[in-house]
């Protein structure tokens, strides 16, 4: 797996677990702006490899901004102004690699041809990059889980289209391409993510596990209060970025719908919106997630937090 | 006992348009005070035409009918859809000549004078594209709040679209009216695809209603291109009855399950244009009243029996 984040707190959550599934080897960790800024986002990947012990992945830095806009200044509301909650953490020991993260990207794939998963969980410009720069990537690719989008669910606030989701409202032109590429795509949305929570109960017996587990579930805390603050309704925080990585591993934890799926780019109140041609006879072109087995995914999820960086 | 229902029904004369009229002149609970005709399924000359023509064939040819609009706010007409119609928009069957003549009141202007004449007690029920209805709004905003409400045939929320994946005909054909009606603050209902694709009329009703009056016959001759597209080309069990269903709404709500939603039409997306867009996020307001299930028997029984006794 190749993880392209915006770290970002529901970020961080995957990178621990994908540490910790044996079914996963995570090759390299690309960074994006979204959540926060480069900067933040990057740093902040650093430092949450090492909490969970492992400062061999490499990690290389993106795009700083959407390919047609100005960065607009991320969800400090959501992430912190750090994008950890506002917790410190020791600064990295490392760097990140010299090489962009569109380049690490293709120089993957091309050197292993049909056996990486890439796993967008930010919004997609340096996946959009690569793919432009070496189209074959879509099929050297083994194929791409993508965090994002929604096809029923109510959106996000704040903004004009009433039905999209910050992955692809930070980029829709970037979302457009990797969606025509002709990659093997897999798309985890907030159809799915929306019900995917983690409870007090859940973070409860996550800090009582390893050190990295504990620090992990202090981060949260600032997710889970933003969450209780918009969405009193709901009983937890929604685990977006840590279901997609786990449906990479484990897809049959979720039913998938296929569907002919683009991105509306010039519509006023559609812009960012995920359009589906769910027409007889129309070839899709991904498989949609609309159902999620809890019962298995929470206590997978628990597990593989509780005991990360246990060596 | 519900005061009868005073209708004006905007319509472009078109097949599944004809079985609104007939339905709306046999409903003991509706009055259909005048027809307003506008471009759509065919040209307005036709459909104009084709109006009349049901009004006598059901042995009423005092409903007043106004001619509308023959082009949409933003395109000249491209054509109608004659391969679901016929070429004269009535499955290609010829009825006599029409012996009355339309008032020489445009559409728009007949609806804005009857909405204020009669405040509070219209009810405006569009089946076709919107263009009278906005243009009626733009002239004169204020019978939005004079019409007693607005129950139309368009939009889909969930259900695959026509002619493109996200839009319904209605609203496809005149994006920019829909959204002046959307937007104008009347009180609203949606019969869209999400129930009418359910409202099929197939080969056992057809034949039911065929053994009923003269002019049920003939409704039913007249059907028969419209059930054949739906049939061979899109390979439903029966053709659907879209139009039927507005006006069936009007008279009983309780036919029909909604949902409070607020809705919007987006006019420049590339792939959304005519796309009924529906803000479901906490503190959206609602405007409009969307249909979302059907009574499917009591709807298919009520219609078979008030084609099949029409014009007695």
């Amino acid at each position: 797996m190749i993880l392209d984040v915006d770290t970002g707190i529901d970020d961080a959550m995957a990178i621990l677990y994908a540490l910790n599934r044996p079914g996963i080897a995570l090759e390299a960790v690309t960074v994006t702006y979204g959540n926060i800024d480069i900067a933040n986002a990057t740093r902040n990947t650093l430092q949450i490899l090492e909490l969970g012990g492992r400062d061999d992945v490499p990690v290389a830095a993106g795009a700083s901004k959407p390919l047609m806009k100005p960065f607009s200044g991320g969800a400090p509301h959501v992430h912190g102004t750090n994008g950890l909650g506002t917790v410190e953490l020791p600064a990295p020991s490392r760097r990140t690699a010299e090489e962009h993260a569109s380049d690490l990207i293709i120089r993957l794939a091309r050197a292993n041809p049909g056996q990486i998963t890439l796993c967008p969980i930010a919004p997609m410009t340096n996946v959009a990059l690569a793919l432009v720069k070496a189209p074959e990537l879509a099929t050297l690719l083994r194929e791409i889980v993508i965090m994002g989008g929604t096809i029923y669910h109510a959106g996000i606030g704040g903004i004009p289209s009433p039905i999209v989701s910050a992955n692809i409202w930070n980029d829709p032109e970037a979302a457009r391409i990797v969606l025509r590429s002709g990659a093997r795509i897999k798309l985890v949305g907030l159809d799915v993510t929306m019900k995917t929570l983690l409870t007090p109960g859940m973070m409860a017996a996550i800090a009582c596990g390893t050190r990295a587990g504990a620090a992990m579930m202090e981060i949260v805390r600032f997710y889970l209060d933003f969450y209780k603050s918009v969405r009193p309704d709901i009983a937890g925080c929604p685990l977006h970025d840590p279901l997609a990585v786990a449906v990479a591993e484990d897809p049959s934890l979720v039913k998938f719908e296929p569907m002919q799926l683009d991105v509306e780019l010039a519509g006023e109140i559609t812009r960012g919106q995920l359009i589906a041609d769910r027409r007889s006879g129309v070839s899709p072109n991904v498989d949609v997630a609309m159902e999620v087995d809890l019962d298995r995914f929470a206590p997978r999820f628990v597990e593989a937090l509780r005991t990360v960086g246990l060596t | 006992m519900a005061d009868k229902v005073r209708m004006i029904l905007d319509i472009d004369t078109g097949i599944d348009d004809a079985m609104a009229v007939l339905y709306a002149l046999n409903r003991p609970g509706i009055t259909l005070e005048g027809c307003t005709v506008v471009f759509g399924n065919i040209d307005i000359v036709n459909a104009t035409r084709n109006t009349l023509q049901i009004l006598e064939l059901a042995g009423r040819g005092d409903v007043p009918v106004a001619v509308g609009a023959s082009r949409s706010f933003f395109k000249p007409f491209s054509g109608g859809a004659p391969h679901v119609h016929g070429a004269n928009g009535l499955g290609n069957v010829v009825l006599p000549t029409p012996k009355s003549k339309p008032i020489d009141e445009h559409a728009s202007d007949y609806i804005i004078r009857m909405a204020r004449t009669y405040p509070g007690e219209i009810t405006l029920c569009p089946v076709g594209p919107l263009t009278n209805i906005g243009l009626a709004f733009a002239k004169a905003p204020e019978i939005a709040g004079l019409l007693k409400e607005v129950v139309l045939m368009g939009s889909t929320v969930f259900h695959p679209g026509i002619p493109t994946a996200v839009s319904d005909p209605n609203f496809h054909n005149d994006p920019e009216a829909a959204r002046i009606v959307l937007r104008a603050g009347a009180n609203l209902t949606l019969v869209g695809m999400d129930v009418t694709m359910k409202t099929l009329l197939t080969p056992p009703m057809i034949a039911e209603i065929a053994g009923g009056t003269k002019a049920a016959a003939k409704m039913m001759e007249i059907n028969k291109f419209y059930v054949d597209f739906y049939m061979n080309a899109i390979a439903l069990a029966g053709c659907g009855l879209h139009d039927p269903l507005a006006v069936a709404v009007c008279e009983d709500p309780s036919l029909v399950t909604v949902e409070e939603m607020n809705v919007d039409m987006e006019l420049t997306g590339e792939l959304t244009r005519g796309m009924t867009v529906t803000d479901r996020r906490r503190g959206a307001k609602p405007n409009a009243k969307v249909c979302m299930d059907v009574d499917l028997p009591r709807f298919t029984r009520r219609f078979i029996d008030t084609i099949k006794t029409v014009g007695r």
